[in-house]
C-alpha cells in the first residue's frame, strides 16, 4: 500500500487550502477570501488544475506552526501513519521558522521528503544548506507557485519515499536473512564440534576398552586364584602379593577413568588450575596408549616426569594433547616407520610441549589451512576438519600458541603455555 | 565302555600350555593358575615370540591374546595352522572386539574368552580342548533341552559342502538355515542324512556359537555349531572324515 501522506505546513491558512484544492479531486476553495489568496498565490489562470484529471488519492494534513509540524509528523509516524512528503513554509512566526523544523524532523525521522517554500529570501538557499546540511531529500519551491508543479512534486517525492522505505525493508530483510544464516551457521558449527568430540569418543570407545579389559583380567584371576588359595592351607606371603596385585591393578583403571573424564565435558566452565605436565601426559596416555601399542607406534616421552606445573583448565589441555596424538596416528598409521615423539621444555615463565611425529611434515598447501575449520585431509567419516581449528581455539583461551614447526623435517605441533594465567580485574560500573 | 558317564581324568603334568600376553601381570597370574593346576606353562609376550617357542618346543595349546605389539594372535593362529591343521590348540583371549567369533573359529581357533574372563571356564575349555575327541564327543553325562531340533537330508557330504548346504570342521558344523533360527548358546539336536557316499549320518548335539540371520557377502544365513556329542553310530564316522579333511577350520563361515 502506497503511502502518500503529506503534510502542509504553513502560517497561512488559506494556503492549506490551495493545496487541498490542488492535491486533492474533491478539494473546493468554498472561501471568496481564500480565493482571492490562492489567486494571489498561484494567478488567476491556474485554475487548469481541473483540466487534468489527478487522483492519486494523496491524504493531506495541516500545521501553522513549526512546533506543531514536528509533533505531528513524530505522532503520525508512531502510529504507523508516516507523512512520506512535507511542504514546510519557511517563515512561521511566532515560533519555529521552517529550517529549525526541518532540523528537528530530520533529527528523529530522516527519511522524510520536504519540499521548502519560499516566498521570500528569509534564508539564502546556500544559507538553508549550510544551517541543515546537503541532502537529496530536500527541493526548493518558489512561491507563487505553479499546481501542476506542486502536483509532480507530490507525487513524485511520495514515490521517492515509498520506493526507499521499500528498499530499507528489502535491505532490512536481506541483513536478518544473513544473521539467521549466520547463526544456522554458528549453530551448525557447534554441533560439528559436539560430532568431533563423539566420533573421537568413539574411536576411543575401542581403546578404553582394551585398556581396562586388561586389568580387569588380571584382577579377575588373581581373585579366582586367591579364593582358592584361602580354602588351601597357603602362605599368607603369597596371598599378600596377590592382594598387593589387585589393589595396583585397580589403581590402573582408575586412572584410565581419569582421562576418560576429559572427554565428558568441555572444560568452558573450570577454574585454572596448576597441574604437573607430567599428569597431564600421563592421563592423556592413559586413554589412547592401547591404540599406539597395538599398531606398533612407539610413543617416546622426553623429560616425562616434568614436575613443571602449569595453570590451566587441564581438561581442554588433554583434549588437545589427545587431538595432535590422533592427528600423528592417522598420519603415519600406514608408514613403514612410525613414532611419536612428546617432548616437555621449561622456558621459565612459559613452557613448550611439542608432538613430533614419523611422517615427512606437510605440504605448504595443506600447512596454510589446517586451522581452518572443516578442513580435512582424512578420508570421508575419518575427520570432521574441527580438531585443530578447536585446538587453536582452547590453547588461545589460555593466552597459548599452537603452531606447525616447519624448520622441522617431521611433522612437529609445538604448544606454547604460559606457566601462569595473568589475572584481569574484573571491571567496576 | 560305551556306558562309561565321564571319561578317565586327562593328566595335565602330561600337557605344555603357552600364554602369550603382552600384559606381564596378567600372563603371570594365569601361568601360575594353571601351574597348581599341573600343567607345564611356557610364556611369550607377542606372537613372534610365540611362534618360535611353538616351532621349538612341543606345545599342546596356546592361549594367546589379539592385540599385541610385534605380532598379533590372528598372525599367530595363521602360523600356528600353517604347520599343522590342527596342532597346537589355539585359545583366543580377546580385549574388545578383536575378531568375530565367526572369523576366529574359521581360522581354527578352538575358543574365544573376552577379557575378562572366568579362570574356571578357561580351565574346563583347556581340559576339553586337549581330550582326545573319541572321548570328547562321548559324553553322555549332559543333561537338558535342545533348543531346537534340525533334521537335513543330503545326497552326497561333498556336494552339501560345495553347495553350502552344511560344512564340517575339526570341531562343528556349519549349518544352513532360514527361518526359525536358533540363538547363541542354544543347544541344538542335529541329524544330518546322506544318502550317498562314505558318511551317512552326523547326528548329535551342538551348542550355537554364531548366527548368521541373512546372506552376507558370499556366505548364506545359517548357524556355526559345536559338537557336545556325537551319536555312537557317527562318531568314529565323523572323526575319520575330519582326519581325513584336514581342515584348519574349527567351525567353518560356510
Amino acid at each position: 500500500m502506497e503511502n502518500r501522506r503529506i503534510l502542509i505546513a504553513d502560517d497561512n491558512q488559506a494556503l492549506h487550502e490551495d493545496f487541498k484544492k490542488i492535491l486533492t479531486p474533491k478539494g473546493k476553495i468554498n472561501d471568496a477570501e481564500m480565493q482571492s489568496a490562492a489567486n494571489a498565490l498561484f494567478g488567476e489562470d491556474e485554475k487548469s488544475s481541473a483540466k487534468i484529471k489527478f487522483d492519486f488519492k494523496f491524504e493531506l494534513d495541516f500545521a501553522l506552526q513549526g512546533e506543531e509540524a514536528f509533533n505531528k509528523a513524530i505522532e503520525a509516524h508512531k502510529n504507523g501513519n508516516p507523512y512520506a512528503l512535507i511542504f514546510m513554509d519557511v517563515r512561521m512566526p511566532p515560533g519555529w521558522d521552517g529550517i529549525v523544523t526541518i532540523g528537528k524532523i530530520w533529527e528523529k525521522l530522516p527519511m522524510t521528503e520536504i519540499v521548502v517554500c519560499t516566498a521570500y529570501s528569509d534564508y539564502s538557499l546556500d544559507d538553508v544548506l549550510e544551517k541543515i546540511g546537503v541532502s537529496e531529500r530536500l527541493l526548493f519551491l518558489k512561491k507563487p507557485f505553479d499546481s501542476v508543479e506542486v502536483q509532480q512534486l507530490a507525487l513524485s517525492l511520495t514515490t521517492k519515499w515509498n520506493l526507499e522505505q521499500a528498499n530499507k525493508k528489502h535491505a532490512e530483510e536481506l541483513e536478518q536473512m544473513v544473521q539467521e544464516r549466520t547463526r544456522d551457521l554458528d549453530i551448525e558449527r557447534a554441533r560439528g564440534v559436539h560430532g568431533a568430540k563423539l566420533m573421537a569418543l568413539g574411536e576411543m570407545a575401542g581403546g578404553v576398552a582394551h585398556e581396562i579389559n586388561n586389568p580387569l583380567a588380571i584382577i579377575h584371576t588373581n581373585a579366582t586364584l586367591l579364593k582358592d588359595l584361602i580354602g588351601e592351607n597357603f602362605d599368607p606371603t603369597m596371598g599378600l602379593k596377590i592382594t598387593k596385585k589387585i589393589i595396583s591393578t585397580t589403581e590402573r583403571i582408575a586412572k584410565i577413568i581419569k582421562g576418560l573424564r576429559s572427554f565428558s565435558r568441555t572444560g568452558d566452565n573450570d577454574p585454572f588450575e596448576p597441574i604437573s605436565i607430567a599428569q597431564i601426559i600421563e592421563e592423556t596416555l592413559g586413554i589412547c596408549r592401547e591404540k599406539f601399542k597395538i599398531h606398533d607406534i612407539k610413543i617416546h616421552i622426553e623429560n616425562p616426569f616434568s614436575l613443571t606445573q602449569i595453570e590451566c583448565r587441564h581438561v581442554q589441555i588433554i583434549q588437545v594433547l589427545l587431538n595432535l596424538l590422533n592427528n600423528a596416528y592417522d598420519a603415519i598409521e600406514q608408514l613403514p616407520e612410525r613414532w611419536i615423539k612428546i617432548e616437555v621444555k621449561d622456558n621459565a615463565d612459559n613452557i613448550d610441549i611439542s608432538v613430533t611425529d614419523s611422517g615427512g611434515g606437510l605440504p605448504a598447501s595443506v600447512r596454510e589451512k589446517i586451522y581452518q575449520p572443516f578442513f580435512t585431509t582424512k578420508g570421508i567419516g575419518k575427520g570432521t576438519g574441527l580438531g585443530l581449528s578447536i585446538s587453536k581455539g582452547l590453547i588461545e583461551s589460555h593466552k597459548g600458541k599452537l603452531w606447525i614447526d616447519d624448520k622441522c623435517k617431521n611433522t612437529r605441533f609445538v604448544i606454547n603455555l604460559p606457566k601462569q594465567q595473568i589475572k584481569i580485574a574484573k571491571k567496576v560500573g | 565302555m560305551a556306558n562309561d558317564t565321564v571319561s578317565s581324568p586327562l593328566n595335565p603334568k602330561n600337557h605344555t600350555l603357552l600364554i602369550v600376553d603382552d600384559e606381564i601381570d596378567l600372563r603371570e597370574v594365569l601361568a601360575f593358575s594353571f601351574q597348581r593346576e599341573g600343567f607345564k606353562v611356557l610364556e611369550a609376550s607377542n606372537g613372534k615370540e610365540a611362534f618360535d617357542i611353538v616351532q621349538s618346543q612341543k606345545i599342546d595349546l596356546v592361549i594367546s591374546d589379539i592385540n599385541m605389539p610385534g605380532g598379533n594372535g590372528v598372525e599367530l593362529l595363521d602360523n600356528i595352522r600353517g604347520r599343522h591343521h590342527e596342532l597346537p590348540v589355539v585359545l583366543f583371549l580377546t580385549g574388545f572386539a578383536d575378531i568375530t567369533v565367526e572369523d576366529a573359529y574359521n581360522k581354527g581357533a578352538e575358543a574365544l574368552f573376552a577379557k575378562p574372563f572366568d579362570f574356571k571356564i578357561v580351565l574346563k575349555t583347556v581340559l576339553q580342548a586337549l581330550e582326545p575327541k573319541e572321548e570328547r564327543w562321548q559324553q553322555r553325562h549332559w543333561r537338558g533341552e535342545a533348543a531346537l531340533a534340525v533334521e537335513l537330508k543330503c545326497a552326497a557330504f561333498e556336494s552339501a559342502r560345495i553347495g553350502k548346504v552344511i560344512n564340517l570342521g575339526r570341531g562343528g558344523l556349519f549349518v544352513s538355515m532360514e527361518g526359525n533360527m536358533p540363538k547363541v548358546n542354544d543347544i541344538i539336536d542335529f541329524k544330518i542324512h546322506f544318502t550317498e557316499g562314505a558318511i551317512m549320518l552326523i547326528e548329535g548335539l551342538g551348542t550355537v556359537k554364531w548366527v548368521r540371520l541373512g546372506v552376507s557377502g558370499e556366505f548364506p544365513p545359517g548357524c556355526g555349531v559345536e559338537f557336545i556329542n556325537l551319536s555312537d553310530d557317527a562318531r568314529s564316522k565323523v572323526i575319520s572324515l575330519i582326519n581325513f579333511l584336514k581342515t584348519k577350520q574349527y567351525i567353518p563361515k560356510s
